[in-house]
């Protein structure tokens, strides 16, 4: 009788998940209201908040074969290629100079990403993950967004995507409201009160210029699966070093890195439809990821205390929390919040060096997933 | 349960090799900046800005910039102290043949002609 009227139960079932668009056009709407006025990683939430409407129109046929935010997943999540690219960019805008100044900083910068191991164990304890999207979870934990998005696409494919992506980028703008409770929770007042002396030493060129290849041979070495992504990161670094193609740097820093934003971003939002989000896998992984973070931040701010005990209090330990990357937005916490016990503590400059060790970190932890998940 | 075992096999792998390497990493740039200072003696300071030949000469930046003004100043003729100066793109101070001229610094430097 239906098609006898022209209606068939495809139709029904698309109706029938009309209540889902609903709540997904609710959720998009938080992401744009979010980003516009509370300026939380409007970059990548406008983008995805408006990939995730598009995608859950129903009857448009853009999320589906053929349609174009599929067409641009094929393109540039399946292959790889806007997360890489992300990492040119990242590279080309990326100064060093704070961790080959100190570059013992480095140590937090690994120590953080204790969360990301840390949030595998639990999230593989839950009956619903597979090892392999376990580990894709715990990536949220690098709060690296490209790095989340290369390794869930290939560890955890389409589904899991768009949540753990959306949780990455959503704990990476909540790092202001997440990290301090942990950061004073942690310290004492003695410890966020100590001043770090800072020395502005001159690095040779020379250093700087090598330093992408010092990166590329330790993938090499350590995580060879990381290389697409560390190598990425070292040529966008070698662009903006070598001095020499400035037209090349400023690309990959403007230009490249804004024009693939905005293609992950609404890609990832078309990931998004309401039959793929709306599950209790997605509550599962915003729970985890705030398991990661604070993890992560936890375990930058211990490390931070033992090199404060070792270093006889030269070191504050409040900048361990900047280990977990989300550069600059942690280090600024910890500048903050340091100088909320010493207004004349000025500890920016001390935690960019963490906070960019934090990204290689990050970097070599996916290599490892890889080399044993992927 | 394996999946567990193998998890946590994986942390404790995984925690090595991140600290692993990002201690090879430091050992590496501590090594690569004590040769470079050792051995290069050329070093850019800021923004093409100036190029000078003793690394040691200043800690930081302002200081080399003052050091090189006031050699600029006392019309030091490509000495060692101030062997040559680069155009500048900013608009702190600039190169006019052997005079050096700083127009304004916001970190109190005074003008120099």
């Amino acid at each position: 009788m239906l098609t006898e009227i022209g209606i068939n139960s495809q139709f029904f079932a698309e109706f029938a998940s009309f209540w889902g668009n609903g709540v997904m056009f609710i959720i998009a709407g938080v992401f744009i209201y979010l980003a516009i006025s509370k300026n939380f990683e409007p970059l990548l939430l406008i983008p995805i908040g408006l990939g995730m409407i598009l995608a859950n129109i129903p009857f448009s046929g853009i999320a589906e074969e053929g349609g174009f935010l599929v067409t641009l997943k094929n393109f540039g999540l399946k292959t790889e290629l806007f997360p890489l690219l992300m990492f040119l960019g990242v590279g080309a805008l990326t100064d060093f100079s704070a961790l080959i100044q100190r570059p013992t900083t480095a140590l937090l910068g690994a120590a953080a990403q204790v969360g990301i191991f840390g949030t595998l164990i639990a999230a593989v304890m839950l009956p619903s993950f597979s090892l392999q999207e376990a580990g894709a979870i715990s990536i949220i934990g690098g709060a690296d967004g490209p790095t989340a998005i290369y390794i869930a696409n290939s560890l955890a494919g389409d589904n899991l995507l768009g949540p753990i992506a959306v949780s990455a980028y959503s704990y990476m703008a909540l790092v202001p409201i997440i990290q301090p409770p942990i950061m004073r929770f942690l310290t004492t007042k003695k410890e966020r009160e100590t001043v770090m002396s800072y020395t502005d030493q001159q690095i040779p060129q020379i250093v700087r210029i090598i330093f992408p290849f010092l990166i590329i041979l330790l993938t090499a070495m350590v995580a060879p699966k990381a290389a697409p992504l560390l190598g990425m990161l070292a040529f966008g670094n070698l662009l903006r070093e070598s001095g020499v193609v400035e037209r090349l740097s400023q690309a990959a820093q403007n230009e490249i890195i804004n024009i693939t934003t905005i293609l992950l971003g609404i890609t990832v939002g078309g990931t998004m439809t309401s039959d793929s989000f709306l599950n209790l896998e997605t509550i599962s992984i915003f729970v985890l990821g705030l398991l990661a973070f604070t993890i992560a931040t936890s375990s930058g701010v211990l490390f931070g205390k033992i090199m404060y005990y070792v270093t006889r209090g030269k070191i504050n330990p409040l900048i361990g929390a900047a280990g977990v990357s989300a550069v600059p937005m942690a280090a600024r916490v910890v500048h903050r919040v340091g100088q909320e016990t010493n207004p004349n503590n000025f500890l920016l400059m001390h935690a960019m060096g963490p906070n960019v060790a934090g990204v290689l970190g990050s970097a070599i932890a996916a290599g490892v997933l890889l080399q044993y998940l992927g | 349960m394996s999946e567990l075992n193998e998890a946590i096999q994986i942390t404790i792998t995984g925690v090595s090799l991140v600290f692993c390497s990002l201690i090879a990493l430091a050992i590496m740039i501590n090594l690569l900046t004590f040769v470079a200072r050792k051995f290069v003696q050329t070093e850019i300071i800021s923004d093409k800005a100036i190029v000078i030949t003793e690394p040691k000469i200043a800690s930081t930046p302002i200081e080399t910039i003052a050091i090189a003004a006031l050699a600029a100043a006392s019309d030091f003729d490509n000495s060692s102290a101030i062997p040559r100066t680069k155009y500048s793109n900013s608009n702190q101070w600039r190169d006019q043949g052997r005079r050096l001229q700083i127009q304004s610094d916001n970190r109190g430097l005074r003008s120099w002609r």
